[in-house]
């Protein structure tokens, strides 16, 4: 899907915006080639600030942002190669789906406009709701509109932002797929989102943004082994915490576990699907009833901040 | 440049926007057939001083028209859907020609009609003086509705800094503050009121009719190229 030695479609060389005292992106420099780029990173690290600069919506403060070897900003040329689809819903209630798709297609001057309208509509699926007005569409079915608009120019690139909220898991694994197609036929997409799941179902490249800066970039299954191995501390609570601590211990997942003041066990463990597997027969060879069983560091943040940290250097 | 239009004409002709056009233009004609009504009715300079200055192109066409106005690029800004005009292969002026057309039409013709009949009544019938004043309301539609355009790009605060603009700009400074006559919508207007029938206005100082339409039109041309420039280089939401 991605050819390894295709050139970059989309350059960044330094790239910085501030707002005000707050810098949203950081001197980041990255070559994007054909098809699927993944970028991620938690809420406010600084995604869509810098998809909206490779689209030419926002200003930078400093650097450059180039596709196809051309600057973006004040290039309205180039809007022809690019189909944007932002985080906000960018729709117009009163017009109905096709209407909408339509104006999107005469907006980027799109010609045979009847057919190119159809077939972006075929592309979400949406024909049998396409002629109902936009303001009676459910979140899912406005992000397919809208995404049929971003379609309906045919772009050669495809920056997309947060797409799949609010899709259903049926249009997920279609959108999913719909991707795959175009990346195939040799389309760029880029895809912010902040599940990591779900990057990891749709690209083939990542890049990892943490607080405006760029983390980690490349492969998407060396930062899956990395997070693998990262260190989780799981809360258990039970009747017998000093006997289920001996037991623990002694388990090849886990590396060191302690006793809270209130009587709970922590559990440091590199494994936690071993640990998942081995800590409830453990708990009744013991006669131990558990309580609770609570990951404390699954948040989303804690897993960019491990990779971020040192875990998953690359 | 078409499907901008209509897509700003939609946005123009939203019930609330038509009831606040429509009310605001029916004003001036109502204050005036009340008047009429008075057995002692006032001068005509009086009518002119009162109704067509103070109230219709001091207030009710700015008013109209910073309604109107946001319908070009406040709205796009406030709802995010700028991004949909601006990721066009057109050059930026002609995405700001068309919205300013569609945002101007609305109120040029509402205002022309109603100025036409407050003109109608107020003058007596005087077709000459009725199609003057009239040609100054549009001439102040056109001002005022390029002034509120450009402002909408500018600042979210559009309608707030319109507001004190309306009431301490031609509403204060440009009547009482020597000089400022000249940077006022408001005394535009009337110059071409006077312009258009000299024997409207005749007793204030105004600017020569050629000069009048020329500054207009670079007033015009000038705010233009300021929207222009300020949708190039602006973040579109």
């Amino acid at each position: 899907m991605t050819t390894p030695a295709a050139a970059p479609v989309i350059r960044t060389e330094r790239l910085t915006r501030w707002f005000g005292n707050i810098v949203a992106v950081n001197d980041i420099t990255l070559d994007i080639r054909p098809g699927i780029t993944g970028l991620l990173g938690p809420n406010g690290a600084g995604k869509s600030t810098l998809i909206r600069m490779i689209a030419g919506l926002a200003r930078v403060s400093s650097g450059t942002v180039t596709l196809f070897g051309e600057p973006v900003r004040n290039n309205p040329p180039l809007s022809r190669r690019i189909g944007v689809m932002l985080e906000h819903e960018t729709v117009y209630g009163f017009l109905t789906g096709r209407q909408f798709v339509r104006l999107m297609g005469e907006l980027r001057e799109v010609t045979p406009l009847d057919e190119a309208v159809e077939r972006a509509i075929g592309h979400v699926e949406l024909h049998d709701a396409a002629d109902r007005k936009i303001r009676t569409y459910s979140r899912g079915m406005r992000q397919r509109i809208r995404l049929a608009g971003t379609l309906v120019h045919d772009p050669e690139v495809l920056l997309l932002d947060e797409p799949l909220n609010g899709a259903d898991p049926k249009q997920r694994i279609h959108f999913q797929r719909l991707l795959r197609r175009f990346a195939g036929e040799g389309r760029t997409i880029v895809i912010s989102s902040h599940i990591l799941e779900e990057v990891e179902r749709i690209a083939d490249t990542v890049l990892l943004l943490v607080n405006g800066k760029l983390a980690a970039s490349g492969d998407f299954r060396a930062i899956r082994a990395a997070l693998n191995e990262r260190p989780y501390h799981v809360l258990v609570a039970c009747d017998s915490p000093r006997a289920l601590a001996a037991a623990v211990v002694r388990l090849d997942s886990v590396e060191a576990v302690k006793l809270d003041p209130d009587g709970r066990i922590v559990i440091l463990s590199r494994n936690v699907r071993d640990l998942q597997l081995e800590l409830p027969k453990l708990a009744q060879r013991n006669s131990v009833t558990l309580r609770r069983v609570v990951p404390l560091d699954d948040s989303l943040e804690s897993v960019f901040g491990y990779l971020v940290d040192g875990g998953g250097e690359r | 440049m078409k499907t901008l239009f209509l897509l700003t004409l939609r946005r123009v002709l939203t019930p609330s926007r038509i009831l606040t056009i429509g009310a605001l233009a029916f004003v001036p004609f109502a204050v005036t057939s009340l008047i009429l009504l008075i057995p002692d009715a006032p001068e005509v300079a009086m009518f002119e001083e009162l109704i067509l200055n103070t109230l219709l192109a001091g207030a009710i066409i700015p008013l109209a028209t910073l309604a109107t106005a946001r319908a070009a690029f406040g709205d796009e800004i406030g709802d995010r859907t700028l991004a949909n005009v601006t990721l066009t292969p057109n050059p930026r002026w002609k995405i700001v020609l068309p919205k300013l057309l569609g945002v101007v039409c609305v109120p040029a013709l509402v205002m022309a009609a109603t100025t036409w009949l407050t003109g109608y009544a107020g003058y007596g019938a005087d077709l000459a003086a009725t199609c003057a004043v009239t040609i100054g309301a549009l001439a102040a539609v056109v001002l005022y509705c390029s002034l509120f355009v450009w402002l909408d790009l500018l600042t979210p605060h559009a309608v707030g800094i319109g507001l004190a603009y309306i009431v301490v700009w031609e509403g204060l400074f440009s009547r009482f503050v020597y000089g400022v006559r000249f940077f006022s919508i408001r005394s535009h207007a009337i110059s071409v009121m006077h312009g258009a029938d000299e024997r409207r206005f005749a007793e204030g100082a105004h600017t020569a009719p050629g000069l009048t339409a020329a500054v207009a039109a670079v007033v015009v041309v000038v705010l233009f190229l300021l929207s222009v420039r300020r949708l190039r280089t602006m973040d579109s939401p």
